[in-house]
């Protein structure tokens, strides 16, 4: 089995489910009870929260537990703003998470306008820059672009917010970028950043946000005062726990294998390249992570190769997997793809736990799939 | 105080000699539909009576009820030993605390000492006594008090009657194999055959890898969620893409579907010989795509070599089917967005009107059709899904 769609999710670290193991059946206490047992659990999330404040540059009190990356994108859109109206920029590719929570806005009262992405799906800067006003009061872009992994300057383009913009605050959605980049919220200068567990070998079923100290943000969950009244709920204390401890090691491999990731991601591109016509490669090298290939091609459903490559054993994805069940368009048509290839886009994304070939022998599996599919093209 | 559950049925009346052969079959689906629950089920003259069940299953066994054909009503009463005392406190507690009301007795045992009327007037009085919310109108009460006294020695206490699905008891009106597509229409077309007392088997094309594992699933949950309505379905998936595959690289591409939908048909008619079906069933309204014009239904039906098919949604609009389909719970299934076998290899021009010479000599280009439809036939899957499969 080869599994090449560690954008949507991945396997979980052996160390990871050990911890979760540990506190669902040893130290399931819950973190809130005083007896002693119950307060490891309340250290142990302590613990977690300062790590993942850490890898992020923040500090502990900065960091939210959340069920997912969505509800942290859910809960920085949706509760930290204290102006009733004004506009808010979003990136027009962003994930669907952040994309409903705009639509959301709009419809409660906010002039929401989307910036343009260039070909690859990164925020065009100039074009961003032009959207700024002076009673802008939320700005949302995504550090690392989810359907075709486009690394944005979120540095440029917070300074420009500071600059042109000065009330608002800027979020990140950061779900695909940590773990696979170097974050510093501080050094970013955003106001908030979403995480996610799943995209870097944690459980499925936490996230965090990380929201600076000056951001007030209303309760996005009443109840038992969690997570500084935001989101209550008893913390899912083994998520949160093999959260921090996929973040340690995610984060000790990242530069290990950057070199051959960049080798082996050049090397499926060439092959993709010389072998198929009609082929859109999304995914521009230098401006997209490299353990990243989105790709378009014409005249073959993304979602019929996707099923010969099943059966062949191989696990690629149709773009965004939350979007995948929905007829939406609305990526391929913001990132300018001709209209022929829109249902050809196909997503192909490795994780530190692939071997180097896997990506080549997907994308051969794959040209062999566009050959034999292309036959059906209509007549 | 026990509850039951009193079951009645409806136009079973209508059937004179046959009656205790459809109330048999009736019996047998409401058995079938109660099999996954504790609980007792008898039968006396015109009435069915489930008991001894646990109170927390009332809502589910209710519902699956609700859906057995050839159920008219059914009303949850509460079971006393005869007696007046018993039969009154039943009564006030059967009551509504305000409005309206009135008391209806029926007297099967003679033997008590008060008359109907009596026994009226006196829970009435008793009633209005405990809740002073409430006052009497004989002729337009908003609430019934129903005392039931039978002569095998239980009086039944019962407000409302829940209406049932009506219609025939299914398995009584022979078999039909309904072509189970994964949009509104077919659903709602096996659901009104069963309703008139037929034995729904299904089949349904699947074009993988050209659609989805979750369109094939899709057809599994609508199957599924006739059951309780049908009873028991033998769905068959036949496997369709060699024969796509064919009928693209033989067929002028204007004909793909006409053709495509002439083997279907014959398909079907096979396995539902081998099923001993009487009948096809299809979704089919009549204009409501290229496919299902007038001489698109010709051309199809021209395929079928025996057996009638019957169209039971042909002369209703979308909307109304897109309502029964509410009706019956297969909406929400049927609307998610995954392609069934149809919207594959969509010809740009699709032929609307095909003439019937010109349909069989396309047909007539797929050499070795026989081969292919028996290849289709022996890849088919086989799934036997159970009363209730839907939970």
């Amino acid at each position: 089995m080869i599994y090449l769609d560690n954008a949507a999710t991945t396997r979980m670290y052996d160390e990871c489910a050990e911890i979760a193991d540990k506190y669902n059946r040893e130290l399931y206490f819950n973190p809130s009870a005083r007896y002693r047992l119950a307060l490891k659990a309340e250290e142990a999330v302590k613990k977690a929260r300062a790590v993942i404040a850490a890898k992020l540059g923040a500090d502990e009190g900065e960091i939210y537990f959340t069920a997912s990356g969505s509800e942290a994108d859910n809960i920085a859109l949706l509760c930290s703003l204290r102006r009733k109206s004004g506009r808010a920029i979003v990136g027009a590719a962003e994930h669907s998470a952040v994309y409903q929570c705009a639509c959301e806005l709009e419809r409660r009262g906010y002039e929401v306008v989307f910036a343009p992405v260039t070909r690859c799906g990164a925020v065009d800067i100039a074009a961003f820059s032009m959207l700024l006003t002076a009673d802008t009061v939320l700005v949302s872009i995504m550090h690392v672009c989810n359907e075709t992994g486009a690394v944005n300057d979120l540095k440029a383009i917070t300074s420009l917010v500071r600059k042109k913009s000065p009330r608002a605050l800027v979020h990140s959605d950061g779900v695909q970028a940590f773990g696979k980049l170097p974050v510093n919220v501080r050094a970013l200068d955003v106001d908030l950043y979403s995480v996610s567990g799943h995209k870097i070998h944690a459980p499925k079923g936490v996230g965090a946000l990380y929201a600076k100290k000056s951001v007030h943000l209303s309760p996005f969950v009443f109840g038992g005062g969690q997570e500084k009244g935001v989101r209550s709920a008893t913390e899912n204390v083994a998520g949160i726990c093999a959260f921090a401890k996929a973040a340690e090691i995610i984060y000790s491999r990242v530069d290990g294998c950057a070199e051959g990731t960049e080798k082996g991601r050049a090397a499926a591109e060439e092959y993709l390249k010389e072998n198929i016509d009609d082929i859109v490669i999304i995914s521009e090298r230098g401006k997209c992570l490299d353990t990243f290939l989105s790709l378009a091609v014409k005249g073959v459903r993304g979602e019929v190769l996707v099923h010969v490559l099943d059966d062949m054993g191989i696990m690629i994805g149709t773009g965004s997997a939350c979007s995948s069940h929905s007829s939406n368009k609305r990526i391929p048509k913001v990132l300018g793809l001709d209209e022929e290839y829109w249902d050809g886009m196909l997503r192909l994304s490795i994780s530190d736990l692939n071997d180097r070939s896997d990506l080549l022998e997907g994308c051969k599996a794959l040209v062999d799939a566009i050959k034999a599919e292309r036959k059906y093209a209509k007549k | 105080m026990d509850k039951v559950i009193m079951l009645r049925y409806g136009e079973l009346f209508l059937k004179g000699r046959n009656r205790s052969y459809f109330e048999g079959v009736l019996a047998r689906n409401i058995k079938a539909a109660l099999a996954p629950f504790r609980c007792k089920f008898s039968r006396t003259q015109n009435r069915y009576y489930v008991e001894d069940y646990s109170f927390t299953d009332e809502y589910a066994i209710v519902e699956r009820l609700r859906k057995v054909f050839g159920l008219h009503s059914l009303s949850i009463a509460v079971k006393v030993a005869t007696d007046y005392e018993n039969i009154f406190a039943a009564a006030v507690d059967c009551a509504p605390t305000e409005g309206t009301f009135r008391v209806n007795v029926k007297r099967a045992d003679k033997k008590l000492s008060m008359n109907s009327m009596q026994i009226a007037i006196e829970a009435g009085a008793r009633i209005l006594r405990a809740k002073s919310g409430l006052s009497v109108d004989l002729h337009d009460p908003e609430a019934v008090v129903n005392i039931d006294i039978r002569e095998n020695g239980y009086t039944y206490i019962f407000g409302e009657s829940v209406a049932c699905a009506g219609g025939m008891p299914v398995g009584t009106a022979g078999r039909g194999m309904l072509l189970l597509s994964g949009g509104f229409d077919s659903p709602v077309a096996g659901w009104r055959m069963a309703k008139r007392g037929v034995k729904v088997y299904a089949v349904h094309y699947h074009s993988y890898p050209h659609t989805s594992l979750q369109a094939r699933e899709k057809v599994v949950d609508l199957a599924k969620k006739l059951t309780p309505w049908c009873g028991d379905i033998t769905l068959y998936v036949v496997p369709f893409t060699h024969i796509q595959e064919e009928i693209h690289r033989r067929c002028n591409p204007d004909f793909m579907i006409t053709v495509m939908r002439r083997v279907m048909v014959r398909i079907a008619e096979r396995l539902a010989i081998k099923e001993g079906c009487g009948c096809l069933i299809t979704g089919e309204s009549l204009g409501q795509v290229a496919s299902q014009t007038m001489e698109s239904i010709t051309s199809t039906e021209d395929a079928v070599e025996g057996l009638p098919v019957f169209r039971p949604l042909i002369a209703m609009d979308k909307t109304e089917i897109m309502e029964q389909a509410e009706h019956i719970d297969t909406y929400d299934i049927s609307k998610q967005p995954f392609e069934d076998c149809c919207t594959v290899f969509l010809p740009r021009n699709p032929v609307i009107h095909p003439k019937l010479d010109e349909a069989r000599a396309e047909e007539g280009k797929l050499g070795g059709e026989e081969e292919l439809i028996k290849e289709a036939i022996d890849g088919a899957e086989v799934l036997h899904l159970g009363v209730g499969a839907e939970d």
